[in-house]
């Protein structure tokens, strides 16, 4: 899954190293496009519903992070 | 009473020494009977319509709250059962939820609505059926907002909405609820509150301390010099620029525009700086509202550094909401398929963005103009977006490194001259004017005379005003500047001697004093006055 | 324990800086919460005169600064009388003046303008009245009694009261206005002489409204009591009073009410010099002397002090102090404001005709018979004689040929040397000859054209 999210992320950001980065959204590195993007992208290549409320800077800081919630939205559903 | 009144003083040093004074149990009481009487003396009988939204919130909240518990102890009570009838119960439960959601928002907002938008509506609809025959048969109401309903009214909103989905728990005490809805340094203009960052403050009582009552206070001395000094003498030769705009052609017009942002800019910032200031003596830490919104490189990030709790209350209960739902995500996937990933990616960013400047527009008044403004804004943003591999393309061709300085302060002037030209429309009569103004800028573009004939003389500053404007503007910026490059002023200062603290503290103070525009003008001319 | 203690001294702290911001405040103010600077420098002149030395001080209105100049009685006869007054001074704040006066010249004659009483309007007063009259007032007990005598007759209340005290914190401060003479030494300062533009050089025409009335009318109550009030209080002090009634441009009503109050006072034993009707015996001139109704310009000012100053001279017998080295200080100022002065008057003769003389001729229709011509005009000003000009109008011949000369009372000429059947244009220019040059008025510039007939036989 780790690969999966990599590209996707990487498809929509090529600039950003996402392996590094620990405060994408604390440090305004992904601005609010990205993540409406990227939350799309996670849909579907995931088969979750990201909601609104689940845009928090702790689901998306960091890769792992976003991973998390990932696997948390599969386990609900 | 407003920020910049003596009383207001005498009101804040009240409520703080009764703050200290209380015991620490009843510290909250005392802000809610000082946000009362505040909101008292401003709006009168007014305060009802406060009130009565409060309590609505109140039970919406209550009601969400009570639906979602129920909702929680029955998943975790038929935890087993299979998936479809989970779902079915949480559809009819969320269905449930919504309506009451949907229930409240509809009453907060429909007060606003009506109270500050009935007339606006009212004379399109009679332009519209005047136009078909049909005469003018909605009446003009004489309606008065109470103070601040645009910013409660968002802030009610977002507190339904975060208990509805979970992110909060409803408030218990309605007592302290209403202390959340009217503190009183931030009714008024805002920083639009989260729950979860104030109610916590505003209901722990807070122990005095001497350092934060001094950073409160040097707060609001910097407030009252951008709003006495600065956008007060600022508001001299724009109402005249914009007064008596047809005399006027060329970059002049422009000149009163960015004058008029500034206005805007230093008014409003200032405000914030005196209810920040205000509650961080109190121990309460408002948001920042502006974060030196005229270093910014693009429209884009203008928005994201003016007026900044606006604009993560749009994004956190419009954008988001709307591109993430299902009918905007179907949407994308069907537009992908048409007009290829690159757009088709894009669609539901875009049609949110433009709704939510049309909202922020909209919100500003019920005038055509304050939607041409948001309008205005959200081209050039959503422009950005659409272009934005046109644009790298251009650059890679120009060679224009992105990093390189120049081309930051080529983005930084292009952006305040986008926003000055925004500013016609929130500054300007009606939008006819501000169109009208806007042609006669571009008539004689080349014309900057008028930075040397004297025409600004006329505007009602003289000369010693505009050159007090102008060293009051660089320190300004030196301070925008310095906060851009995170110095902390409070820190320097505590570091100087005493002496050098005072004085630049004596100095401030008498600056308002002496430089400050406030209250009635004297007519300083002739010593010869008529008659008795 | 610690932290409370801690914060204790620090509050402490707080409050002496706030004393030390107050003090600063307090003290600035006086120098940028004006509402005019003549008035600030007025009262910062006679706050900074030596205790107890001065002749007298005249209390009014604006109306004093104008008619009186200290620095003309100086000149004229060597009396100190300073001027202690305010723009559009209200009767019932006199007697706080003449209190307040009292605390740094208790012996002196305290002249007071009788004109100030002319209004009958006592309550109701604008907040503008009443900083006038209490702004950068030394704050004490008097001054304090004196904002709420005025705020009494006004509608202010409450908080709003403020302001008086801290006026600076009401009014944006004229701090652009300030000029080398707010902060200038006092004989820099020519001692409250006025030296405005307008003073020195406006003028309005009066003549055609002044006019004496004789018939005293009642006045109202509240200004009975007010008046009353005043001259008991300068009973029982023992004050000697001077009331003085300028010549002003009043209607019938207003100068009934003064003859009422003029009245009082002269059965309480208090003389008043009224000069209203001396017009013609101080040799004034209603049309070129008066900056408007009320004041004076710098010419009348000239007329009026020396009539004062000789009347005092007369009934109070100060000493003549000029050239004493106590008072070298009124001896500077007044040479530096003499200088002044002269730029814009002459001596008192022919002091009106330094300006350009605004009255046009007005040319009558020639009477042409054969070859010659008679012209005449109409005019009504003062002047020292004409010029008479000519233009033959043929091709591109347009200027004016001097072809004559009138005197002063001549208002014809006689032109015989004419060419047959031709147009002339004529026009006629004023002059004022003054020590070394001639001064040329404004004149018709179109002229007045007429045309000679042919000489048949």
């Amino acid at each position: 899954m780790r690969e999966q999210l990599l590209a996707l992320l990487d498809e929509i950001r090529p600039d950003v190293e996402f392996e590094k980065e620990t405060k994408l959204i604390d440090d305004g590195i992904l601005d609010s496009f990205d993540i409406i993007s990227i939350v799309q992208e996670m849909n579907d290549t995931f088969g979750v519903r990201i909601k609104a409320n689940e845009l928090q800077p702790d689901n998306f800081n960091t890769v792992d992070a976003m991973i998390e919630l990932i696997e948390k939205l599969k386990r609900r559903a | 009473m407003t920020f910049v009144t003596l009383p207001f003083f005498i009101f804040v040093a009240a409520v703080t020494l009764a703050y200290f004074l209380a015991p620490r149990q009843c510290r909250w009481v005392v802000l809610l009977l000082g946000s009362y009487y505040f909101y008292w003396t401003n709006s009168a009988w007014l305060v009802l319509v406060l009130l009565g939204t409060t309590w609505v919130t109140f039970g919406i909240g209550l009601w969400l709250q009570r639906v979602n518990d129920q909702k929680q102890t029955w998943l975790k009570a038929n935890g087993e059962l299979p998936w479809s009838e989970v779902s079915k119960y949480e559809n009819r439960i969320n269905r449930r939820a919504r309506c009451i959601l949907l229930l409240g928002v509809a009453i907060d907002l429909g007060a606003l609505l009506f109270l500050k938008y009935f007339n606006f509506f009212g004379q399109n609809i009679n332009r519209l059926l005047s136009g078909l025959g049909h005469g003018s048969p909605v009446p003009v109401l004489k309606l008065l907002l109470p103070l601040g309903i645009s910013f409660y009214t968002l802030q009610a909103i977002a507190y339904m909405v975060d208990v509805y989905r979970g992110d909060e728990r409803a408030d218990r005490n309605p007592f302290k609820f209403m202390l959340f809805m009217s503190f009183f340094p931030q009714i008024v203009q805002g920083p639009i509150p989260r729950h979860d960052k104030l109610a916590v403050q505003l209901y722990e009582p807070h122990d005095f301390d001497y350092t934060r009552m001094c950073y409160g206070v040097q707060l609001m001395v910097w407030g009252l010099i951008k709003k006495l000094v600065i956008a007060e003498r600022l508001a001299i030769p724009t109402n005249y620029l914009f007064d008596h705009f047809a005399d006027f052609k060329g970059p002049i017009l422009l000149f009163a525009s960015a004058m008029y942002g500034l206005q805007v800019y230093t008014d409003f910032s200032g405000g914030m700086d005196i209810a920040r200031g205000v509650a961080h003596i109190l121990g309460i830490e408002l948001e920042l509202n502006f974060t030196q919104p005229y270093f910014s490189s693009s429209i884009e990030e203008f928005w994201r550094r003016w007026h900044i709790t606006m604009g993560s209350w749009m994004k956190d209960y419009v954008f988001y909401p709307l591109s993430l739902s299902e009918p905007f995500t179907n949407l994308s996937r069907k537009c992908r398929k048409v007009m290829g990933k690159y757009i088709g990616k894009r669609i539901p960013a875009f049609l949110a963005m433009f709704i939510v400047y049309f909202l922020v527009g909209f919100w500003h008044g019920p005038n055509w103009k304050y939607v041409a403004y948001g309008i205005w804004n959200g081209v050039f943003i959503m422009s950005g977006i659409l272009l934005e591999s046109t644009y790298a393309r251009c650059r890679k061709k120009l060679g224009i490194q992105e990093k390189a300085v120049t081309w930051r302060l080529f983005r930084i002037i292009r952006t305040f001259i986008l926003v000055s030209i925004g500013r016609f429309f929130s500054g300007a009569a009606d939008l006819r004017t501000a169109l009208d103004m806007i042609g006669r800028m571009f008539m004689h573009w080349r014309d900057i005379t008028f930075i040397y004939n004297g025409t600004l003389l006329k505007a009602g500053l003289n000369t010693a005003n505009w050159f007090l404007l102008f060293v009051m503007l660089m320190l300004l910026f030196f301070v925008d500047f310095m906060h851009e490059k995170k110095v902390s002023f409070r820190q320097v200062l505590d570091e100087q001697p005493l002496v050098f603290r005072w004085l630049i503290y004596i100095a401030a103070v008498l600056v308002i004093l002496i430089f400050g525009y406030y209250g009635p003008q004297y007519d300083a001319a002739s010593f010869i006055y008529a008659g008795f | 324990m610690d932290n409370t203690v801690k914060n204790h001294k620090l509050l402490l702290r707080a409050a002496l800086f706030l004393v030390v911001l107050a003090i600063a405040v307090y003290h600035l103010q006086g120098i940028f919460a004006y509402d005019d600077l003549y008035t600030y420098e007025d009262r910062t002149v006679f706050e900074t005169e030596k205790r107890g030395r001065l002749d007298g001080v005249y209390i009014g209105g604006s109306d004093v600064f104008s008619y009186w100049q200290p620095l003309f009685g100086w000149r004229d006869h060597g009396i100190a009388i300073e001027n202690w007054c305010a723009n559009s001074m209200r009767a019932v704040a006199v007697q706080y003046f003449i209190e307040e006066a009292r605390k740094r010249q208790p012996d002196a004659l305290f002249i007071l303008n009788l004109n100030t009483f002319k209004a009958q309007k006592t309550r109701g007063l604008a907040p503008e009245n009443i900083h006038r009259a209490v702004d950068y007032w030394p704050l004490s007990l008097n001054a304090i009694r004196l904002i709420h005598a005025m705020c009494e007759r006004s509608d202010i209340t409450g908080l709003d009261r403020l302001e008086f005290y801290l006026p600076i914190i009401r009014f944006h401060s004229g701090w652009d206005q300030l000029d080398a003479y707010a902060f200038g030494t006092l004989d820099e300062n020519y001692r409250t002489s006025f030296h405005g533009s307008s003073f020195m050089s406006g003028v309005k025409d009066i003549s055609d409204h002044y006019a004496i009335y004789d018939k005293p009318k009642p006045v109202s109550d509240d200004m009975r009591s007010i008046f009353g009030d005043l001259l008991d209080y300068c009973g029982e002090n023992n004050l000697k009073v001077l009331f003085v009634k300028v010549p002003q441009a009043l209607d019938a009503n207003h100068q009934g009410y003064l003859l009422t109050l003029q009245q009082m006072a002269e059965e309480r034993g208090y003389p008043c010099l009224d000069l209203f009707d001396q017009i013609d015996a101080l040799g004034m001139d209603l049309r070129q002397q008066w900056l408007n109704d009320d004041h004076t310009n710098i010419h009348g000012s000239l007329t009026v002090s020396k009539a004062i100053g000789d009347y005092l001279v007369e009934h109070y017998g100060f000493e003549d102090k000029r050239g004493l080295p106590a008072w070298a200080d009124w001896d500077a100022s007044a040479d530096a404001y003499m200088e002044i002065v002269k730029q814009y008057t002459l001596p008192l003769e022919r002091d009106h005709a330094k300006r350009i003389i605004t009255d046009i001729p007005v040319l009558n229709e020639p009477e042409v018979s054969g070859q010659s011509l008679r012209l005449s005009w109409k005019y009504d000003d003062q002047a020292d004689g004409f010029i008479i000009c000519r233009r033959c109008n043929s091709g591109d011949d347009m200027d004016w040929y001097e072809v004559g000369e009138a005197g002063a009372q001549a208002r014809e000429w006689l032109d015989d040397d004419l060419a047959r059947r031709k147009r002339y244009t004529y026009t006629v220019v004023p002059y004022v000859a003054l020590e070394g040059e001639t001064v040329y008025g404004a004149f018709d510039a179109r002229g007045i054209t007429a045309k000679t007939e042919e000489n048949i036989g």
